[in-house]
């Protein structure tokens, strides 16, 4: 077995239902919603959070078996350490600005909410602004040595050092983890009712 | 099926399930994750061309975002939740003089910021939600900082709003 091999028009409009498929998800999970990404930040509803941890849960076992009989392979993109540093704190900031991802944004957008062109546009500018300030982001971030190989072990990935251990431990870890969000969505939710009576 | 259809919405442990999934599916299918930051890039670019008249061509990761429009607008029609809006609820609520400045700034500055991030990081958060399934542990330190960062400036602002 091994990934379909598929090419020109018919990659197209694979690529085009793939896409169909989740901004409906996205709309379906409210997760094209800001108020979803906003209410994470303050604990008020999890839903993203459990959305992530549950597609871990799931995820990380059907692709691990998928990729060892062959029909997926993972294409990581080269992630290093101090750029991975600088750009979450730079995307945690913009995130709690914005209450946006690039995928929401335009989820959002095909939802009505106008107001996340601004957002997209926003996005886009941020291209040409890293294309000028690439010399002092070479010089800072990006030429900076990792202090740990972390590039190494992320590339090998965990599976594929003999390490299955972790393909149990870390689903496992996200499924309590969703759970306990949503006891404490569920007993917060009820308590301000409570308030209100 | 068609309750899920006209559904406001799906459960979150539901939609989680489907998120995993579609992940798995592109990687099948396209032999690639989807949504990688040099399509937004690209996409960009060809906004442009097509101002200036010209009509480029369309590979597939441009033509996944797309259809991630498309989807949205499909799924908002099917729920009955499509609603044209300019500016944000939390920020009409706030009045004209924020949600006619302020607010724009607010959004368009988060936008930079996040796009600025993920451009540093390496790649977009939805690739690095694929490359998470595939357990790759520098994308959990990214997922990690962020979150923590985020709760810590979001509830340091909701804390700042109630005390008004």
């Amino acid at each position: 077995m091994h990934p379909l091999q598929i090419s020109g028009n018919v990659k197209i409009l694979a690529a085009l239902f793939i896409g169909i498929l989740f901004g409906f998800i996205l709309v379906k999970s409210a997760l094209s919603n800001r108020k979803t990404f906003m209410d994470q930040f303050t604990f008020k509803d999890n839903s993203f959070a459990i959305i992530f941890f549950i597609s871990i849960t799931v995820g990380v076992p059907l692709c691990y078996f998928f990729t060892k009989y062959g029909i997926i392979n993972l294409h990581p993109s080269n992630y290093r350490f101090w750029p991975i540093v600088a750009g979450a704190i730079l995307t945690g900031i913009g995130l709690v600005l914005c209450g946006h991802i690039p995928i929401t944004a335009i989820a959002s957008f095909g939802t009505g909410k106008l107001y996340s062109l601004i957002v997209l546009l926003g996005m886009l500018l941020a291209f040409p602004v890293t294309k000028v300030t690439y010399p002092i982001l070479n010089d800072y971030v990006f030429g900076k040595p990792d202090p740990v190989n972390l590039n190494a072990l992320a590339q090998n990935s965990l599976f594929f050092q003999g390490k299955t251990a972790m393909l149990y431990f870390i689903p496992a870890i996200c499924l309590v983890l969703a759970l306990f969000l949503r006891l404490i969505q569920r007993s917060s939710g009820s308590k301000s009712k409570k308030e209100e009576h | 099926m068609l309750k899920i259809l006209c559904s406001a919405k799906i459960s979150p442990w539901i939609s989680g399930i489907l998120m995993a999934f579609l992940f798995i599916l592109s990687l099948y299918v396209l032999d690639s994750s989807v949504g990688s930051v040099n399509a937004y890039s690209n996409l960009a670019d060809k906004a442009i061309a097509i101002y200036n008249g010209n009509i480029p061509s369309v590979t597939w990761d441009e033509m996944f975002l797309i259809g991630v429009l498309i989807g949205a607008f499909i799924a908002a029609l099917a729920g009955k939740q499509f609603k044209l809006q300019l500016f944000p609820e939390d920020h009409l609520s706030k009045g004209p003089s924020y949600y006619l400045t302020f607010g724009i700034i607010l959004n368009l500055l988060g936008g930079f910021l996040v796009m600025t991030g993920m451009i540093i990081a390496g790649d977009t958060f939805t690739k690095m939600w694929g490359d998470a399934l595939g357990l790759f542990t520098i994308v959990g330190l990214f997922l990690i900082i962020m979150f923590i960062e985020a709760v810590l400036i979001g509830t340091m602002l909701s804390l700042r709003i109630e005390e008004k």
